[in-house]
């Protein structure tokens, strides 16, 4: 490859990156978004309240695309949680997505369906009274959001300043 | 009996962890700590909270009075006078935000006097962007208070993020050190 067709391919590469990073702004903000908020307001805020009917302690309210839930005893504060496959993972998505690094984007994908039974274990364990939990909820939400995205920044800076984009050799 | 090792046997050597997997496990301890010092020793005692909102609120108010807008603060809450304020609560002054930045740059591996600097400099450019954010608050509310949701809802897409990742690119490219995910 000379060096011609080394700059184009950068050129490529940086053009597709803008382009997924602009289609996913907008499909981020004005589809996937509105509908993940719609689906806590009416789906699953609906659901953990009538689970928690009988238990006063537990407020739980639907903010954006975030439940939130607190306790009235100040047992924990501040617990918010997002849905799976929220925006945190579509950004990072699109970017590995646009860099060709497939088996990191696998990683992330299996994790966020994992996540379809890590949140509801979680938050049953805690609506049971299991107080405990709840910082490590907080701190797992926090872990988990934060790597995406830090993979996501290794992955644009390392893909659009290599030569051969080799696909990552996990060990 | 005891089988003897033949010359062809292959003796296994530990293979040292590689830098993706120890950026992750280390970026994944801080973000934890960070996040069960937040939970257990800041937010109930609200002082960090308390001073990041009240600080903000008073050098948004000064810097709209700098650019000639009318403002009066009152705690927590600015107004832009003759129109709705605004109040900045304890999850709105974007601690949770300089915890985050902070997190990528203590993991990823580069020299820690460079990585103190570019730390400090992250932060209260985060702690600056976050005082806009508030003035941006209380002239947005004063002219489009009907929008103020949306402006709220999407504020961090503008005032936060855009920054903690180009601080955290410009990390990786001003750190010197070797790609961690294909090393070499």
């Amino acid at each position: 490859m000379d060096c011609y067709q080394r700059r184009e391919r950068h050129f490529n590469s940086w053009l597709k990156l803008i382009f997924s990073l602009g289609s996913f702004c907008l499909l981020y903000l004005f589809l996937i978004r509105p509908i993940q908020s719609i689906l806590v307001a009416d789906l699953v805020v609906p659901a953990l309240k009538s689970y928690t009917e009988a238990e006063p302690d537990f407020e739980i309210v639907a903010i954006q695309d975030d439940f939130w839930i607190e306790s009235h005893s100040n047992r924990f504060m501040d617990l918010f949680i997002n849905l799976p496959f929220n925006g945190y993972f579509w950004l990072t998505a699109t970017i590995l997505w646009a860099l060709k690094k497939k088996i990191i984007l696998k990683v992330i994908v299996y994790y966020n369906l994992a996540l379809f039974v890590i949140h509801p274990v979680l938050i049953f364990i805690l609506l049971n009274k299991n107080y405990w939990i709840a910082p490590w909820i907080s701190a797992h939400e926090m872990v988990y959001k934060s790597l995406f995205l830090s993979l996501g920044v290794l992955v644009l800076k390392e893909g659009l300043s290599r030569k051969n984009d080799i696909e990552i050799r996990m060990r | 009996m005891v089988p003897s090792l033949g010359i062809n046997s292959k003796i296994e050597k530990s293979k040292p962890i590689s830098p993706l997997a120890l950026f992750l496990i280390k970026a994944g301890g801080v973000y934890a700590a960070w996040q069960f010092l937040y939970n257990l020793v800041f937010l109930p005692d609200g002082r960090l909270d308390t001073f990041l909102s009240l600080s903000g609120v008073n050098l948004a108010g000064s810097l709209l009075a700098l650019l000639g807008w009318e403002v009066e603060v009152s705690g927590r809450i600015i107004t832009c006078i003759g129109e709705k304020g605004v109040e900045i609560q304890n999850g709105c002054n974007g601690l949770n935000l300089l915890g985050l930045y902070g997190g990528f740059i203590i993991a990823y591996p580069g020299p820690w006097t460079k990585r103190s600097l570019f730390l400090m400099i992250g932060l209260f450019v985060l702690f600056i962007a976050n005082i806009l954010r508030i003035a941006f608050f209380a002239v947005f509310n004063a002219n489009l208070p009907q929008y103020f949701d949306i402006a709220h809802n999407y504020s961090s897409y503008v005032f936060f993020y855009p920054i903690v990742l180009l601080f955290w690119y410009l990390w990786t490219v001003i750190s010197d050190e070797n790609d961690i995910l294909i090393p070499g």
